[in-house]
């Protein structure tokens, strides 16, 4: 059977508005600590009458569900977003329109973590997140109260975490935090919980608004065949990123060093500084040490790899729709010697309708861009620890 | 062929002349073909047909030299026009495709002084040819049953995309319409989820890819699920209408009591505890009855019933409360005193029973409002199994009253708290049907499609 795609507009209350059939789209990406990227689809119509059915307004909802030999009736959802922008245009003979849509885990990142008007939340034993005095409390608590909160003051959601049949989307992780969340978004709430939690741990919002907070498999969720479902791979072994010495401070009074001596030995000394100036005791510090080492004193694996659909072919080719970030893998039908493992962590997915990009690595990539924007991001969060702690 | 018209206009004549007419060729296969590493040949992933083009050669004749002039003006306007049916007689009948040129040569040489070649290219929108007019393939009316399914062999040489017209006479208790490809497995679900909707019309096409409420000249989006029911050609094939919505049936349910325990409620008591369970109800519907592991505990001061409402979702938690605050009631006489199941009816009319939609989470919430007397001796029990796994598509939830927020657990109106923290799930079976009785719709069912040629 044919993949079939339907590509549905809805309003913001979920009712279908139409389905959209001039829309093509070459692909989109899932991102482990995050979720659903950007959509552009571009629609075959005029300039100035591609909305006359208000179908594409901004803000609306779009959800891709793919049908094919996998799905049976049923379908999947595979991107569900709103409509962020329009890009109508014309130049010479060529008239489109793009539409850009961002998954739902986008709102987690345009909004502050708050409680009312109070932007200065600390952890609670009791409910996770409270406004007064900080207290160490299991870390899914904590995640768990940042998403209710989410869904207290923001009315439209819908991201939301699930305990149905007792299986937890946000797991415990038997490790404490006491922080104090001074005029964060939730996005960066829920790394720092991550990066306090151990080593690997991650979050990631499905199609479905369902925040995932885990460690990953320990058997491979997926094992891909050259030969049966590899088109191409592409491995990455490096040592621009390791840091085996990290120097962690609470800005008060609290230095510490944390290291590996054998990633030191082979490697030499490589440091990390930072100030977490919202850490409210020595084990939180400490967690965030040993989680910061553990993910960062061995060189960098990054695989790159390609995946085909089995959409056309009964015996070659991969149920694609069912990779998601967080997801693990093994290769065979090749040897790799130590290069890569029998159960390695998939960091992102790009997402085409013939094949899936895979990356996957042991940490992310040095980038000095990205390393920019973190230092202003550190810088931005010292200056919110003398803001008030609510806004009026 | 004796004629060949384009936007109605003759080209079979002695004007215009066309010496052939490109029209059997199908348009291009193209495959989408990807390499896998260190295996022989490629894999299809992708198969669609390309552009079609059908080309017409022909001579134009003029009477004179400026009417020949002024024949080539006018032939370049006809051909110039977009979209147009290009109709071309074929084995006795009409084939039709919509066109439009992509270039009108004239091939003059010094000597074309009454006549000149030409060649016209047209693009073929969607690259398939059609009957001039649709088959009328399904005509059923005063459709009582349940199921009606009607068989039939395709013509072409390219899958249609039917048109299917119900027409909704009588609403009566039908809330779903399924259109399926029995051979395929593919079906369509349309929710008839306004019940201020009585005679309506709703059109499901699959050309246009879209459900609508076409009656009146309305063409409101109405909400489904799943996909359209395609048809492929070569075989007889069965469609079947399947109208969702009378009897009563089982769609969901939990009535497992592992731990032994039930959540004690009652008003005017310690605690007005609200107890709640989730759901997700397979097909669309209005429910019929719920029937609910209760008993009672009386020396003769409780009063009221045991009110069962039914709750939107909000975020995990009971939400808006749906069907007016109506509920599905036991009257105290029917709760027993030794727990066993027991329907809770509607306490309205049919009509404003909550529409509820397959896939989505909704509540039974026990509201503790319309009952009173409740002490020691008085109370009422809903009984519980305090295992998650029980029922995996919904959880137990409890607040101590209105104003407290909901917790996952059972309620206790005996206690302070409201409650106790527990995961479980609370005993329900979900009936779905619109008023438990036989079919009392009256549907009609028309099927059209237009036969389409590579």
């Amino acid at each position: 059977m044919a993949k079939q795609i339907y590509i549905a507009a809805l309003n913001q209350a979920g009712t279908i508005l139409k389905v959209i059939q001039d829309a093509t789209f070459d692909s989109f990406t899932k991102t482990i600590n995050g979720g659903l990227g950007t959509l552009t689809f571009t629609l075959a119509r005029e300039f100035d009458t591609f909305n006359n059915g208000g179908e594409v307004s901004l803000g609306n909802r779009i959800e891709v569900t793919i049908y094919d030999e996998d799905t049976g009736n049923s379908g999947v959802l595979i991107y569900r977003g709103n409509i962020e922008q329009h890009i109508p245009q014309i130049s010479g003979g060529n008239e489109n329109v793009r539409i850009v849509c961002l998954g739902v885990v986008n709102r987690l990142g345009a909004d502050v973590l708050k409680n009312a008007a109070q932007t200065k939340l600390y952890t609670n034993a009791t409910t996770g997140l409270g406004t007064s005095a900080a207290a160490a409390v299991e870390i899914q608590t904590v995640v768990k109260a940042i998403i209710d909160r989410y869904n207290i003051e923001n009315a439209s959601g819908p991201i939301n975490y699930s305990t149905l049949g007792g299986v937890e989307t946000v797991q415990a992780t038997g490790v404490s935090m006491n922080y104090i969340f001074n005029a964060m978004t939730y996005l960066d709430a829920l790394n720092i919980c991550r990066l306090a939690a151990p080593q690997n741990w991650y979050f990631y919002v499905d199609a479905s608004g369902i925040l995932n907070f885990k460690s990953p498999p320990l058997i491979a969720t997926h094992e891909f065949v050259v030969g049966k479902h590899v088109k191409s791979i592409e491995v990455q072994k490096g040592l621009d990123s390791v840091k085996n010495i990290f120097l962690l401070s609470d800005g008060v009074s609290v230095y510490k060093q944390y290291k590996d001596d054998v990633s030191i030995a082979a490697y030499g000394r490589r440091v990390q500084q930072q100030t977490q100036s919202n850490v409210q005791d020595t084990a939180t510090l400490d967690a965030i040490g040993a989680a910061f080492i553990a993910e960062n004193k061995d060189p960098r694996v990054r695989v790159e790899l390609e995946i085909v659909d089995n959409n056309e072919d009964i015996k070659l080719g991969y149920d694609i729709e069912k990779i998601n970030p967080g997801d693990t893998c093994k290769i065979s039908g090749i040897t790799y010697g130590t290069l890569l493992t029998d159960n390695m962590l998939i960091t992102q997915v790009q997402y085409k309708l013939t094949s899936v990009i895979l990356t996957i690595e042991t940490r992310p990539e040095f980038d000095l861009n990205n390393f920019v924007v973190k230092l202003r991001k550190d810088l931005q969060q010292d200056d919110n620890n003398a803001l008030p702690s609510s806004y009026t | 062929m004796t004629s060949i018209t384009y936007d109605s206009v003759q080209l079979q004549n002695t004007t215009y002349i066309p010496r052939t007419v490109s029209q059997e060729s199908a348009p291009p296969r193209l495959l989408n073909l990807i390499k896998l590493a260190r295996q022989d040949g490629s894999i299809v992933i992708d198969d669609t047909f390309g552009e079609k083009y059908i080309e017409i050669p022909g001579i134009l004749k003029g009477t004179s030299v400026a009417d020949l002039e002024q024949k080539i003006d006018a032939f370049k306007e006809l051909i110039s026009r977009k979209d147009k049916n290009l109709d071309i007689d074929f084995a006795g009948g009409t084939r039709r495709y919509i066109c439009r040129s992509v270039s009108h040569e004239f091939n003059r040489d010094f000597f074309h002084l009454l006549y000149v070649p030409y060649t016209v290219k047209f693009f073929v929108i969607g690259s398939l040819g059609m009957d001039t007019a649709e088959t009328h393939f399904i005509t059923q009316s005063g459709i009582t049953a349940t199921t009606t399914t009607k068989t039939y062999t395709f013509a072409g040489s390219y899958p249609p995309k039917p048109r299917h017209v119900i027409g909704i006479n009588t609403r009566g208790n039908a809330d779903v319409i399924r259109i399926e490809n029995t051979a395929t497995g593919a079906f369509i679900d349309v929710d008839l989820d306004d019940p201020s909707l009585g005679i309506f019309q709703i059109t499901v096409d699959e050309d246009k890819q879209t459900v609508l409420d076409t009656y009146t000249g309305n063409l409101t989006p109405l909400n489904y699920r799943g996909r359209f029911p395609s048809v492929f050609l070569g075989s007889v094939q069965s469609l079947k209408l399947t109208v969702i919505g009378s009897g009563s049936t089982v769609d969901q349910q939990q009535t497992a009591n592992h731990g032994g325990s039930r959540a004690v409620l009652g008003g005017g008591w310690t605690s007005q505890s609200w107890q709640a369970q989730s759901f997700i109800l397979n097909q669309s519907g209005r429910l019929h009855k719920l029937s609910l592991k209760v008993d009672k505990t009386t020396s003769g001061s409780l009063t009221g019933v045991m009110q069962f409402i039914i709750l939107a979702d909000d975020n995990g938690k009971p939400g808006a409360i749906l069907g007016g605050g109506l509920g599905y009631e036991i009257t105290l006489a029917n709760v027993p005193t030794s727990a066993a199941f027991t329907d809770a009816v509607w306490a309205g009319t049919t009509f404003n029973k909550p529409f509820l939609k397959a896939g989505r989470t909704y509540w039974i919430v026990m509201n503790p409002g319309v009952d009173s007397g409740s002490d020691i001796n008085n109370f009422f029990g809903w009984w519980f199994d305090d295992t998650a796994a029980s029922y995996t598509k919904g959880k137990m939830m409890f607040r101590k009253s209105t104003n407290d927020p909901w917790q996952a657990g059972y309620a206790s109106a005996q206690v302070s708290q409201g409650g106790f923290l527990s995961p479980g799930n609370m005993t329900f079976i979900a009936y779905l049907g619109a008023d438990g009785g036989s079919a009392s719709f009256n549907v009609s069912w028309d099927g059209y499609y237009t036969p389409k040629y590579l």
